[in-house]
């Protein structure tokens, strides 16, 4: 009998952690077709989806699942492809279960909400084997685009700039396209292949994507304006925030984010070809988000030592994915909570030997959204290190917005306008590098959200915007679609 | 005084019907373009309720207005009791969220839970609901990350026996009637 439901508290099968922790295969384990569709009968295609509510790309969610309820796979996939074209990355990527699409889902009141990721990833990977046209685009506007960055934002606006009959041009600084989900995201949680292929989907859209250029440097962005109708800047975050305490400047103490690049952006097999890293075995990690458990994760993998997670946070008030969370402690990373690192000390080559640690309290603040800090003295310890990776945060990536004179904002973000403008007229901007990290799916909701404002800049119909969601609550119909009324591909206007 | 309250969907007779003590004390009807209808059953007295906040459609969002018809001067009194922006609402100078996941709870008690919670977010880096930018680098998909003190709780889907449930705390009893109905309409109308 099939169960394809939740496995313990976990939404899917996971790879034996004593094998999975010594290579960097899939660690999610996939639905069987058979599953996917009793996965998806279960879904009760409500009327009012609330998971298609808490998808930042509106992603047919309802209509996914009605069609692989019936086997229909083709179908499945023409309808979440309209509006996301990393399928197979978001699938892996998001944190369905932390206020999206599975979080949000009716069902979770009967503790088993639909495990809409793994039907998802299903559809994507079906589709690999089973190629179907891309998207229609609507007829040459004669416009020209440039986005600059090639990340998950520009992947997605690219996207949707091409099918409004755009010409679109990617400039990327990096060797690859893809941004954090290539060189950030450890092939364990997505196989490079399947950003591969969804990157050549794009591109067989008519986008343009042109590798190792940096604009700033290689180009202006005055040059690049005198080109192109209009500019997109999504150059995300990369500027890592530093820990400022003795012996940061040891050897051995490495940004985590340089670490993950590091391996990840050549490829992981030209890595492990020629590692740059002698990690040692005793390797700590200084974060409590998301990156510090893709530092340790993959640090385990390439050492084979020692690891530990030092958290500001609690064991209940971290903030991490939690699925990720359990599978590091599975794989045997080991996590201290209410603790920060003090100082380094290193020998006599300057090589980094030792970390002293303090114990911390955090409690509540008078102060609305800070809380206090004390530091327990009697409790500092010290822990043998061969290595620290920082993982503490990265703000967006300046570097642009500095040569171009762009106006900023916070933490060095370009400043834009609600409808993305900066302040340089033609030039746009989205994702990451106009707030600060977030999701790979989030940075594709507003990539795609200021495609839409450029076309209707380029278009002059800018006094008739409409938001995707209002397009979609307003005008989308589900009805049709139960009803088996056959569905015309429009583009999205 | 806590309160509770029971919302079963009732596609017959109107969208659903909403009990307290097992008594009927209000109903909730479709209305124009997309909005809903409160209609408490003691005074009639009716309140308007969209998800159009601050100018636009939203996910999780809801505004409740009191429409209020003095007919012997046929003026209409319009007023906004509540707003909630992408499950966020303020109520008497705090903030608080739907569907939040508390402070101490792990995620498994979370995830593997069949209820949600309202809780009071002591600890929003923002004063007040029109501070709040959806959009800071802080609060952008961290919504479901930032933790607070449960004041209710809500469960079951409406169409089922058992109706969605709402239970809150005495600090919110004075607008438990429509954080019941917006807890229904967002995440258990199905």
């Amino acid at each position: 009998m099939v169960n394809p439901n939740r496995v313990g508290g976990f939404p899917f099968r996971k790879a034996d952690p004593e094998m999975r922790k010594t290579n960097f295969s899939e660690v999610q384990q996939p639905y069987s077709e058979e599953e996917v569709i009793k996965e998806a009968e279960r879904c009760l295609l409500c009327g009012t989806p609330v998971c298609i509510d808490a998808c930042p790309v509106l992603l047919d969610v309802r209509g996914m699942n009605e069609a692989a309820a019936r086997g229909d796979f083709k179908t499945s996939y023409e309808r979440i492809r309209e509006t996301n074209p990393l399928l197979g990355v978001t699938a892996r990527c998001c944190p369905q279960l932390q206020g999206l699409c599975e979080d949000a889902c009716v069902l979770k009141w009967s503790g088993k909400p639909i495990a809409i990721g793994l039907i998802q990833r299903y559809i994507a990977d079906w589709e690999r084997k089973n190629r179907q046209p891309s998207p229609i685009t609507d007829k040459e506007t004669g416009k020209k685009v440039a986005i600059i960055g090639a990340g998950p934002a520009g992947l997605a606006a690219s996207s949707l700039l091409s099918r409004y009959g755009h010409k679109v041009t990617i400039f990327e600084s990096s060797d690859m396209a893809g941004g954090t989900a290539w060189y950030g995201v450890p092939d364990y949680h997505l196989p490079k292949n399947i950003l591969i292929d969804e990157i050549e989907k794009i591109k067989s859209l008519g986008v343009d994507i042109r590798t190792k250029i940096t604009i700033g440097t290689d180009i202006t962005l005055s040059q690049i304006l005198e080109e192109y109708d209009s500019v997109l800047i999504t150059t995300g975050s990369k500027d890592a925030v530093e820990l400022d305490i003795p012996g940061a400047s040891l050897k051995g103490v490495i940004s985590g984010y340089e670490f993950l690049e590091t391996v990840f952006a050549g490829g992981l097999d030209n890595y492990l070809k020629k590692p740059k890293y002698d990690l040692g075995n005793d390797i700590l990690v200084i974060g409590g988000g998301d990156t510090s458990l893709d530092c340790a994760r993959t640090a385990l993998r390439l050492s084979n030592g020692n690891v530990t997670v030092l958290c500001l946070h609690s064991k209940t008030e971290l903030h991490v994915d939690p699925i990720m969370f359990d599978e590091a402690e599975e794989e045997g990373v080991k996590f201290r909570f209410e603790v920060q690192a003090k100082s380094f000390q290193g020998d006599k080559t300057g090589n980094i030997t030792d970390a002293t640690i303090n114990s911390v309290r955090i409690s509540a603040s008078d102060d609305v959204g800070k809380k206090d800090l004390a530091i327990i003295p009697e409790k500092e310890f010290k822990m043998k290190c061969s290595t620290v990776l920082l993982a503490i945060g990265r703000g967006p990536n300046s570097f642009l917005q500095k040569k171009a004179g762009l106006d900023t904002g916070k933490r060095n973000s370009i400043a834009i306008s609600n409808d993305f403008k900066t302040s340089i007229d033609r030039v746009f901007a989205a994702g990451d590098v106009t707030s600060g990290e977030t999701l790979i799916v989030k940075a594709m909701e507003k990539g795609r959200e200021a495609a839409q404002r450029v076309h209707e800049f380029l278009m002059n119909l800018e006094s008739s915007h409409v938001s995707f969601y209002e397009k979609y609550y307003e005008n989308l119909s589900y009805d049709k679609m139960i009803s088996g009324h056959k569905e015309v591909d429009v583009p999205p206007d | 005084m806590s309160s509770q309250f029971v919302i079963k969907k009732k596609p017959k007779e109107s969208e659903a019907i909403i009990f307290s003590d097992d008594q009927e004390i209000a109903k909730i009807e479709k209305h124009d373009d997309f909005s809903f209808k409160l209609i408490r059953c003691s005074d009639k007295k009716e309140w308007a309720l969209s998800n159009i906040v601050d100018g636009q459609r939203r996910p999780f969002s809801y505004t409740v207005r009191t429409v209020n018809y003095d007919k012997s001067n046929e003026t209409s009194l319009d007023q906004q009791i509540l707003v909630v922006r992408e499950q966020l609402f303020e109520h008497k100078g705090k903030i608080y969220m739907l569907a939040s996941h508390p402070e101490g709870k792990t995620w498994k008690d979370y995830v593997n839970s069949s209820t949600r919670y309202i809780s009071r977010l002591d600890n929003i880096p923002f004063r007040n609901l029109s501070d709040v930018d959806h959009d800071h680098y802080t609060l952008r998909h961290k919504v479901k990350r930032l933790r607070g003190k449960p004041v209710g709780e809500a469960s079951g889907l409406a169409q089922e026996e058992g109706g969605h449930r709402v239970h809150l705390d005495e600090e919110l009893s004075d607008i438990g009637l429509f954080i019941a109905v917006i807890s229904y309409l967002l995440y258990a109308s199905g």
